[in-house]
């Protein structure tokens, strides 16, 4: 049976992938269920929905259709802020806007100890209630960092801010960055993240980063830390937050300017290390 | 920790007859620590002060004189009974003794001779397993499968906890192309390190129709397990730019547009060129630290193998000829025995070997020969410095 399943999983991934694949849909999954998994993968559900979660540095993170499937280079960029931020002050508020399964939100918080309230917020309610569980599925590895973690729905583009506190030193977010225009394989945007992904999650732009910088000084943030797909993306950004602040884009290592970032005091200047191109 | 001599393996009753030989330079290099101890025991009853080192070196000394006595009460034992031979009415009942006294008092000594000796560096270590397939073709792929298992079932059958950390599979199903056996037991790396080297196998392949025998190999290399634990003198730290990691990347825009599953970590330690590449798991983060762990392993062998051949060299003025590439052990399926060729012991029960329960067998009469050699050794030492 293995020869049969790793053949019909070749002939939509490359060789050394479907191996893998099929290595983790035996591993994790019942052998009543690997044939219906290997069927699902070769019309290219994402094998995440599949095997029911995905791996966020330490955190097991679950996932389920209708809320989208944190990515690598979010996970590389959340590893990097917290290593910039651990020599900070103690007690840093901090909110996750557009958290989805609560990824960021929650690597953050079992990373950084004493961080105060870290709270992870989102519009669509299915994502608040998979946020809540992957915070008591991860429980174990929050513990020890004892940090106060909440999520609650919000509406973004109404500018709703947390009822569980009003400021936040850190504001972070990865929102919906893919132009309705883009939302095609032409777009460079993957069949199975068309088909199987929320687009609530994805198609947005620039009305985004105006949400988000609008949100700054609603909340008395002193800095923030934004994914972004396009350099425009970044610039307005730039352009929204006033002169004095420190502002730059950050790349990921695939090359690609992924990050946003700015901070309005010295203080924070450790954040310069997520920095590869800084902003006039 | 592993400790030798708490295996019970019967010996052929010819060699119970013969005292083994210690030379009476390592006596007296015992007596001589037994001394040191008592020195140090008077400094910590008169209250002086009694620093770490002090108290290393007290345990240290402690756990050599308690074998030392050991061996002193077995001496007597025997030489009570051998003495009682002379007399015609004792001479039965003593010789009945002697049977079980001389193969504990060759067990003392044998404990007395690798006590005396400098432990090997890595020898509280638990330790990595890499195995490939050397010549040979999928044969090769097969028998490296088959020592995966033996190693895998030995560490079932002493308890240790252990985990494969990478594996690649032959495209058959059957046979693989490299594996990593984390066993994370303290000590298992100065059970394991006589595992090092190329094993050979003689048998008729599955797959060969006409029931040839044919010789294949498998190569083995044993790591010692290094934490990244900032306490331990042993573990290393990196310069920036030392290591370089490089992970999978999507092609193409990558973030929100792809979703990718590709976890592969490789780790390049640019000094050096070591190239270490792990995609088992699913969490990039994992294979990651994984990957670290290897590299670290493989660093402190490789500085360690340079080291031992520089002293080696400024000793006797060459490196020895142990090559790498040299077949440690043959498995003969066909005769049923396995060969290792360093102490030239045959044991009759491929079978046992390979399940796991015998390997300590093979094991015990490699590290037997290495402490003869490294007591000879020390003996020439020791002789040499009062001429
Ligand atoms: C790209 S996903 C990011 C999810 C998660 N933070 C991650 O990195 O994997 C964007 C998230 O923003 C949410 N979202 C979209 N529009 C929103 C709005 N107006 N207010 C709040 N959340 C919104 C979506 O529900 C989705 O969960």
């Amino acid at each position: 049976m293995g020869p049969r399943l790793l053949e019909i999983l070749t002939r939509t991934l490359p060789t050394q992938q479907a191996v893998n694949e099929l290595r983790w849909i035996k591993q994790e999954l019942p052998s009543d269920k690997w044939e219906e998994a290997v069927k699902q993968r070769s019309q290219q559900r994402p094998l995440q929905y599949i095997l029911g979660t995905q791996p966020f540095g330490s955190l097991t993170i679950k996932c389920r259709e209708g809320v989208l499937i944190p990515r690598a280079e979010t996970e590389e960029w959340c590893t990097r802020l917290a290593s910039c931020m651990d020599g900070r002050p103690h007690c840093t508020n901090v909110l996750d806007y557009c958290t989805g399964t609560g990824c960021i939100a929650l690597s953050l918080a079992s990373q950084l100890s004493d961080l105060g309230q870290v709270v992870g917020s989102d519009f669509s309610q299915k994502a608040v209630e998979l946020a809540r569980e992957n915070m008591a599925f991860n429980g174990q590895e929050l513990l020890e960092s004892r940090n106060e973690v909440g999520f609650e729905n919000c509406d973004l583009s109404r500018l709703q801010v947390p009822r569980s506190c009003g400021k936040f030193d850190l504001l972070v977010s990865n929102p919906p960055y893919i132009p309705k225009n883009d939302m095609n394989v032409s777009g460079g945007v993957e069949e199975s993240v068309l088909k199987y992904e929320p687009w609530s999650a994805l198609v947005g732009d620039l009305e985004f980063y105006h949400y988000l910088c609008s949100m700054i000084p609603v909340i008395g943030a002193k800095a923030f830390v934004f994914e972004l797909g396009y350099r425009q993306q970044g610039m307005e950004t730039r352009n929204l937050i006033p002169d004095s602040w420190k502002c730059g884009l950050g790349y990921d290592s695939a090359g690609h300017i992924r990050t946003v970032i700015g901070w309005c005091n010295q203080e924070l200047d450790s954040l310069g290390d997520m920095v590869d191109e800084m902003l006039a | 920790m592993y400790s030798y001599g708490t295996q019970t393996h019967s010996i052929p009753s010819e060699e119970q007859k013969v005292v083994n030989f210690i030379h009476p330079a390592l006596l007296k290099k015992a007596a001589s620590l037994q001394d040191e101890l008592k020195k140090l025991e008077v400094k910590i009853s008169s209250g002086k002060e009694f620093n770490l080192d002090d108290s290393k070196r007290y345990s240290e000394l402690s756990s050599i004189d308690g074998v030392y006595k050991g061996y002193q009460e077995s001496k007597e034992n025997y030489e009570e009974l051998n003495s009682m031979i002379e007399d015609e009415s004792l001479k039965q009942e003593a010789e009945k003794e002697l049977e079980t006294v001389i193969p504990d008092l060759n067990s003392a000594i044998d404990k007395l001779k690798s006590k005396l000796l400098e432990p090997h560096p890595f020898a509280n270590r638990a330790c990595i397993l890499e195995l490939r397939p050397g010549a040979g073709g999928h044969e090769a792929d097969i028998f490296t499968q088959d020592l995966l298992e033996m190693y895998i079932r030995y560490c079932q059958l002493h308890r240790w906890h252990y985990e494969v950390l990478s594996r690649t599979d032959h495209d058959s199903g059957n046979g693989i192309m490299e594996a990593t056996l984390e066993v994370s037991e303290p000590g298992s790396y100065e059970r394991l390190r006589h595992e090092a080297g190329v094993h050979r196998v003689q048998r008729i392949p599955e797959t060969e129709t006409k029931g040839r025998v044919q010789t294949s190999a498998a190569g083995v290399v044993v790591l010692p397990k290094i934490d990244d634990d900032k306490l331990d003198p042993q573990a290393r730290k990196f310069a920036p730019g030392e290591l370089r990691i490089d992970v999978m990347r999507a092609s193409g825009a990558g973030g929100q547009h792809v979703n990718k599953t590709e976890s592969a970590v490789r780790l390049i330690h640019i000094p050096t060129g070591i190239i270490v590449r792990i995609q088992d798991d699913r969490s990039q983060h994992r294979n990651k630290e994984r990957a670290f762990e290897v590299m670290r392993a493989r660093l402190a062998e490789k500085e360690l193998r340079e080291k031992t051949e520089r002293n080696e060299k400024v000793r006797n003025g060459q490196v020895s000829s142990v090559d790498r590439s040299d077949k440690i052990r043959t498995y003969n399926f066909q005769q049923n025995r396995i060969t290792d060729h360093r102490c030239n012991f045959t044991l009759y029960d491929l079978e046992g070997c390979m399940n796991g329960t015998r390997l300590d067998d093979v094991i015990d009469k490699i590290a037997q020969k290495e402490v003869d050699e490294r007591a000879e050794e020390l003996t020439k030492e020791l002789t040499n410095e009062v001429n």
